[in-house]
């Protein structure tokens, strides 16, 4: 694999003082793999993910993404930046008030200037690539309903539908299938790394399903207590590293 | 405190030697009766000091009963020019209020909310729209007539400052109650501080905003027929000359139209709340 895509350098961040929730955390993402991080609840995963596309900013350390130093960017920097990121939420995180294309086209706004955002005056192509997009991800017929109307699955393939539209080069997901069923969970799953392997885009994820990680990751991070743990293939995580990882190992049997 | 409280803290706690013990220990278990107790007091105290007695109220009915006939049959004709005019003029003065005041509550809205704007920005706009909202209309009402003059001009401003003073408030709330979920992705999306608020905040407000902006319209309606008594302009000019002049028929008139007006407006705001949900 050539040059890392994105280099995660000491980085810290305390919300109270002496209470780390990330503690020199250095981690790379290369270009088209599929990282996951697993980790228990309060491991500091999701802090992680919103300190890479800045919407927390890191007490200590560095995020080099493609020659840019991301914790220090500010204003329009940082927006230029973000929009390059894509992100997909535990909750879907959509405007539950607008249409599900609508919502794909959300992922436009950072390219788009101010007073046609405002307007929704989006690019022909734009609309085009949206509903192609909605084509993909089993979702044409409902472009035109609202957000709120879909089911859990439905929803999280908008999420991952609108994170595509910033055609980003890299792909945050935070944990895309907790509020899913197991068998829901696996189809967005295979729906978003197809769709992120035919675009090239590496994608960073947070999950706490063993078994889920294992099934599409090509590298396995694990965290806890604001640490990385574990860094390695697939099939070298063990059970004796996934005790270390979650504490204790009475929940394996 | 309750009594079942009471009972189990009397098994738990020691019994107090001290004196002073003793008495605060009698206010911690009796408080609430006590208060209660007083409250009862003052309410009958204040009923004796306005002088209200049965014989009072007795006085009042026999009177109110030959008020009652001397309304009747309403007369709509001999000033009808001017309750046609002066209705319309109430009208004319909550409406265009109305929108002055949602037209200035909207970005004073987002400026108020503390999910969205730091505290230096919240302070000061939640100062104004308190001190909008400190007075009764009637009252900012005197204010204005004092200031621009009789008539229908100082109406409308009385109601602009009221209108800001109680959306401004339900704005705010609306906006501090949203998903900071959707917030959050929309800026993750790299969109700008405007593009947030137009996607990620308004989609999650705009139904309650409406129905907000409709509550105030019928405040500002009822309010409307009021101002005139100051010389704000409005119906309540001819209803206080009325009244003066003793032509109650013609009081039963205005008061009819006013009931009547009302009633159209429930009706349409209801449909109005209904359409936008």
């Amino acid at each position: 694999m050539s040059e890392a895509i994105l280099q995660i350098r000491n980085l810290s961040k305390s919300y109270f003082h002496k209470q780390p929730v990330l503690h020199d955390v250095s981690l790379d993402v290369k270009p088209e793999e599929i990282l996951i991080i697993i980790g228990p609840s309060g491991a500091g995963k999701s802090t992680l993910m919103r300190c890479i596309n800045h919407l927390i900013t890191p007490s200590s350390g560095h995020i080099y993404f493609k020659g840019l130093d991301i914790p220090s960017l500010h204003g329009n920097q940082m927006r230029a930046c973000r929009r390059r990121i894509g992100m997909v939420f535990q909750e879907f995180n959509l405007v539950e008030r607008l249409t599900v294309l609508e919502n794909l086209l959300i992922g436009r706004l950072g390219y788009m200037k101010p007073l046609d955002a405002f307007l929704q005056r989006y690019a022909a192509e734009d609309i085009d690539a949206a509903e192609a997009l909605l084509t993909r991800l089993g979702l044409r017929e409902f472009a035109l309903k609202r957000a709120d109307n879909l089911s859990g699955g439905q929803r999280q393939r908008v999420g991952i539908g609108r994170a595509l539209m910033q055609n980003p080069e890299l792909l945050l997901v935070d944990e895309p299938t907790s509020s899913l069923d197991p068998k829901t969970s696996v189809e967005v799953m295979e729906i978003m790394a197809e769709l992120a392997r035919e675009r090239h885009i590496p994608v960073l994820v947070n999950m706490h399903d063993v078994n889920l990680a294992r099934r599409f990751a090509d590298r396995i991070v694990g965290m806890r207590e604001g640490r990385i743990v574990f860094d390695g293939k697939k099939e070298e995580l063990t059970n004796d590293t996934l005790a270390k990882i979650y504490g204790g190992d009475s929940w394996m049997h | 405190m309750d009594a079942l409280t009471r009972r189990v803290l009397k098994t738990q706690e020691p019994v107090p030697t001290g004196g002073m013990e003793k008495v605060r220990r009698f206010f911690r278990f009796y408080g609430v009766q006590i208060l209660l107790f007083l409250f009862v007091v003052y309410v009958l105290f204040a009923l004796s000091r306005l002088g209200i007695s049965p014989k009072r109220i007795s006085e009042g009915f026999t009177q109110g009963k030959v008020f009652l006939s001397r309304l009747f049959p309403p007369d709509f004709i001999t000033r009808w020019d001017d309750i046609r005019h002066d209705m319309l003029e109430s009208l004319e003065i909550a409406v265009v209020a109305s929108i002055i005041g949602i037209l200035l509550s909207l970005p004073l809205g987002l400026l108020g909310a503390r999910n969205l704007m730091p505290s230096v920005v919240t302070w000061p706009v939640r100062l104004f729209i308190s001190l909008a909202r400190a007075f009764n209309p009637i009252i900012i009402g005197i204010i204005f007539v004092k200031a621009v003059g009789f008539g229908p001009l100082a109406g409308l401003l009385t109601l602009s400052v009221a209108s800001v003073g109680f959306i401004g408030k339900l704005f705010i709330e609306a906006v501090e109650e949203i998903s900071m979920k959707q917030v959050e992705a929309v800026r993750a999306s790299g969109a700008s501080f405007l593009s947030v608020i137009r996607f990620g905040v308004l989609p999650q407000v705009s139904a309650r905003f409406i129905g907000f902006g409709m509550y105030q319209f019928d405040s500002n309606l009822r309010n409307s027929t009021t101002l005139g008594i100051v010389g704000a302009g409005g119906i309540g000019g001819t209803l206080f000359a009325a009244y003066q002049r003793f032509d109650y028929r013609i009081v039963c008139a205005i008061v009819l139209l006013i009931i009547g007006l009302i009633i159209l407006d429930e009706y349409v705001s209801e449909r109005v709340r209904r359409v936008f949900q």
